[in-house]
């Protein structure tokens, strides 16, 4: 088995006082090195869900939130959860926080006290490893969104996480720009062992992840293994949410009287599922 | 309209004024600015032209540059040579119109005036043309920390400069961004009745606001999740080290001041 | 920014004519000056080089334009994120926005604002409202009237889809095309899907590095998959599957397979033809 990273029991949580919940009771397991895809329309509460797992948010109780056995309702935990867990948000434009490429990335090492020589060392190699370091003197305003988030996503790099969140990290870029940041994460997942955390309501996103969770109206509703959780057809839609392609066409084609006898998750599972039946009649 | 601003002025070099401390520039501009108003006669302005001609020349920056920087306060320069010429009455009386007099000494007087500001003005431009903002705020975050002493938020003040300069950009296309939709729907930003125009700058001026709030609060959550605290146990990647050659650079201008108190008359 | 070293040509040489009453797809990746273009549409931008026609209205190179704003009131134009505009105490004053803008009576705009609201499938109990208390979607829906409010002949979208869900996707596409017939509007779709292009418009045009690399009805230019790469585009997945399965199954399918129905309909066409 696996190390647990991040456990959730039970929370519930909501902003006013007299306001609905935007969380309830949610349970949640995330174990090291895995491609966790957490799905959901907007406003199902993935968003307020990510907010704990970095301590932006904190529960009430203790127990509740637990990244890599540290309560965050501690006080003194707080700055050791945000350095293990990075965090990408939604619009590039309001995460770079200084004037130049190298400095932004340095942000995040500047606040956790980082000398500056080993500051230098770890700027470059993590602007190396998102494919960004020939861009050092650049300014934000003349980087493109896909840029912009990988150099986010540098400067967590740089401070050593365990765990980065992408917090509908994709859904202001172009695809080419998101196919730029969900590439150079997946490269992270796989050398370098980080534990992902993708956020999304693109369905098609979750395909290649471990384990899925589908959250609507601030719960979660079914978990599983992608090829699990995208027979749940019903689950899917009633969440809000669209199959991704191949399984659409899946569906569509049962109801015309083709049962195929596999999830197809993509379209060569589809073209391979359709190659069977021909051969069965 | 607004994609490629440069901030400031700052050109990229490689003089040694550019590779001086941010904080000896600063402290020596400081300085120099003190001194001019020590200028009284030809010589002595004489030698602080030189002192700015060296170090124009040792910046490497070119001289249009300066010119480009100096040009929009040509006209204020202008302004002071005439007040000062037409109200001094010293001297010999060179002409008169009416009650309307010019003197020698108004004329030389002004001549000194105007001088002095063209002076505080290159020197300035100088400055800013061969530091980066981001140096300036390093270097003014550093001078003026013993302040935090006072309770002054001196590291708080340098980072909102800092933001301030990374932001500007971005709300200059959000600008244009805004001022396109709703010229699109109608509004006529430049041209009209004066009260009309001014209307017409709400529906920019809201938009733009609207926007800025959100995204101070998306930055506030950023620099919060990546583990922002505060100036307290901060390191910094830029650390600025004084070197001899700052020492020598506010030396060099305190001694200018010096020979100036001599020669004054 | 004329005699700046950061200039450069965003457009070049474009010819294109587009019918009264088409839907047209302008596709093309971030920087390929398909915004640029659209922003020529209702003189935003003006040409330095050639003319744009629109109707009636000439827009030149070199020439003053004085009838501006009719131009822009024939020709609605939707922003990227359009919700950012609005700025007005209450809905029903900011839609009214555009048509007291271009010269209505107050009751005029106001009846206007009320008439609007069913076609962008709002509440009228929404309209004495602030426009930051809605939903994300309701607020787009709200810069949406106050562009439509004008009845344009034109509508230019810009991206109208940008950051919405897969649903809100899908109702924002199915609100542009059934405004499209009712309204009997041209439509300009500036887009990166190609799923959209193919599945909405009667002409794709196609944009790279300022320029127009290819124009036609959508099922002459997803013929060609290979150029598309070149310039960092692709066909739409519906085709892109129907070409696997031509492959696997050593078969020929039609190129006009722009939606999932369609290729439903033709898989099962196969099975069928295969069993027999």
């Amino acid at each position: 088995m696996k190390k647990e990273l991040i456990q959730i029991n039970g929370l519930s949580f909501k902003y006013d006082e007299d306001g609905d919940e935007v969380l309830s009771n949610v349970d949640l397991t995330i174990h090291e090195g895995e491609w966790v895809s957490i799905v959901g329309h907007n406003g199902s509460g993935k968003s307020t869900l990510a907010k704990f797992l970095n301590a932006l948010l904190i529960p009430n109780e203790s127990n509740v939130v637990l990244v890599e056995g540290l309560d965050t309702v501690n006080e003194e935990n707080i700055w050791e959860v945000r350095k293990r867990v990075g965090m990408v948000f939604q619009n590039p434009d309001n995460q770079m926080v200084a004037t130049t490429v190298r400095d932004d990335v340095a942000f995040g090492l500047e606040n956790i006290g980082i000398p500056p020589k080993e500051m230098v060392a770890r700027i470059e190699w993590a602007l190396k490893r998102v494919n960004m370091e020939r861009y050092t003197e650049y300014e934000p305003h003349r980087l493109s969104g896909g840029q912009k988030q990988r150099i986010a996503i540098a400067g967590i790099l740089a401070m050593r996480p365990s765990i980065i969140i992408l917090d509908e990290a994709t859904s202001m870029l172009d695809p080419i720009g998101r196919q730029e940041v969900l590439e150079t994460v997946r490269m992270l997942k796989k050398e370098d062992g980080i534990t992902v955390i993708n956020i999304t309501h693109d369905l098609e996103e979750a395909v290649n992840s471990d384990i899925v969770f589908v959250m609507n109206r601030g719960n979660i509703k079914i978990h599983g293994t992608p090829r699990y959780i995208f027979q749940q057809t019903e689950e899917i839609i009633g969440a809000g949410l669209e199959l991704p392609f191949s399984l659409e066409v899946q569906k569509q084609l049962k109801s015309k009287g083709y049962q195929l006898s596999n999830a197809c998750l993509t379209k060569e599972d589809l073209v391979n599922e359709l190659w069977k039946l021909r051969l069965k009649t | 309209m607004f994609q490629n601003i440069i901030i400031g002025q700052y050109v990229a070099g490689n003089s040694f004024i550019h590779d001086l401390d941010p904080r000896s520039k600063l402290t020596a501009t400081f300085l120099f600015v003190l001194i001019v108003f020590l200028a009284n006669n030809w010589l002595t302005y004489l030698i602080l032209f030189l002192a700015v001609l060296v170090a124009m020349l040792v910046s490497n920056v070119s001289p249009n540059y300066i010119y480009k920087g100096m040009k929009p306060v040509f006209l204020l320069v202008i302004a002071m040579f005439i007040l000062h010429a037409f109200f001094t009455k010293e001297g010999e009386l060179l002409f008169a119109i009416g009650w309307f007099e010019v003197y020698l000494g108004g004329i030389i007087q002004g001549l000194f005036i105007a001088f002095r500001l063209l002076l505080l003005i290159m020197m300035t431009t100088l400055l800013t043309l061969t530091t980066a903002p981001i140096q300036m705020t390093d270097g003014l975050e550093s001078i003026f920390g013993p302040l935090r002493r006072f309770n002054v938020p001196v590291h708080e003040l340098a980072l909102m400069m800092s933001i301030s300069l990374r932001f500007i950009p971005t709300l200059l296309q959000e600008t244009e961004k805004i001022m396109k939709a709703q010229m699109a729907r109608g509004v006529d930003f430049t041209g009209g009745p004066i009260t009309r125009r001014i209307k017409a700058i709400v529906p920019l001026l809201v938009p733009l606001f609207m926007q800025s709030f959100r995204r101070a609060e998306d930055l506030a959550t950023a620099m919060e999740a990546r583990g922002y605290r505060g100036g307290e146990g901060r390191t910094k990647l830029r650390e600025l080290v004084w070197m001899k050659k700052d020492t020598m650079a506010v030396l060099t201008i305190t001694t200018i001041g010096f020979i100036l108190l001599f020669l004054r008359s | 920014m004329p005699n700046t070293p950061f200039e450069h040509q965003a457009l070049n040489n474009i010819n294109l004519h587009i019918k009264s009453g088409q839907f047209v797809a302008i596709i093309g990746h971030t920087g390929s000056g398909k915004s640029t273009m659209a922003q020529h549409l209702n003189g935003l931008l003006k040409p330095t080089k050639g003319s744009i026609q629109i109707g009636d209205f000439f827009i030149e190179a070199n020439k003053k334009n004085k009838q501006l704003n009719k131009l822009r009131q024939l020709v609605g134009m939707v922003f990227q994120y359009p919700e950012h505009q609005l700025f007005d105490e209450t809905v029903e004053k900011d839609i009214a926005f555009g048509p007291l803008n271009f010269g209505c009576t107050k009751e005029e705009a106001f009846r206007k604002v009320r008439d609007i609201l069913p076609l962008v499938k709002l509440d009228q109990e929404l309209l004495q409202k602030s426009p930051f208390d809605l939903s994300g979607g309701q607020k787009r829906r709200v810069a949406i009237a106050g562009v439509l409010v004008n009845h344009p002949k034109v509508l230019v979208l810009d991206e109208p889809t940008a950051g919405l869900d897969p649903i809100g996707r899908r109702q924002m596409m199915e609100l542009f095309t059934s405004l499209h017939k009712l309204e009997s509007l041209t439509t300009v779709l500036v887009t990166h899907s190609m799923e959209f292009a193919a599945a909405y418009a009667d002409l794709v045009v196609v944009m790279d590095k300022g320029s127009l690399v290819m124009q036609g009805p959508p099922e002459e230019i997803f013929k060609f998959p290979e150029q598309l790469k070149k310039i960092g585009l692709n066909v739409p997945e519906t085709l892109q599957l129907a070409m696997m399965i031509e492959e696997s199954f050593k078969t020929e399918l039609p190129k006009n397979i722009f939606t999932k129905e369609a290729l439903v309909d033709t898989i099962t066409m196969l099975l069928k033809k295969e069993t027999i």
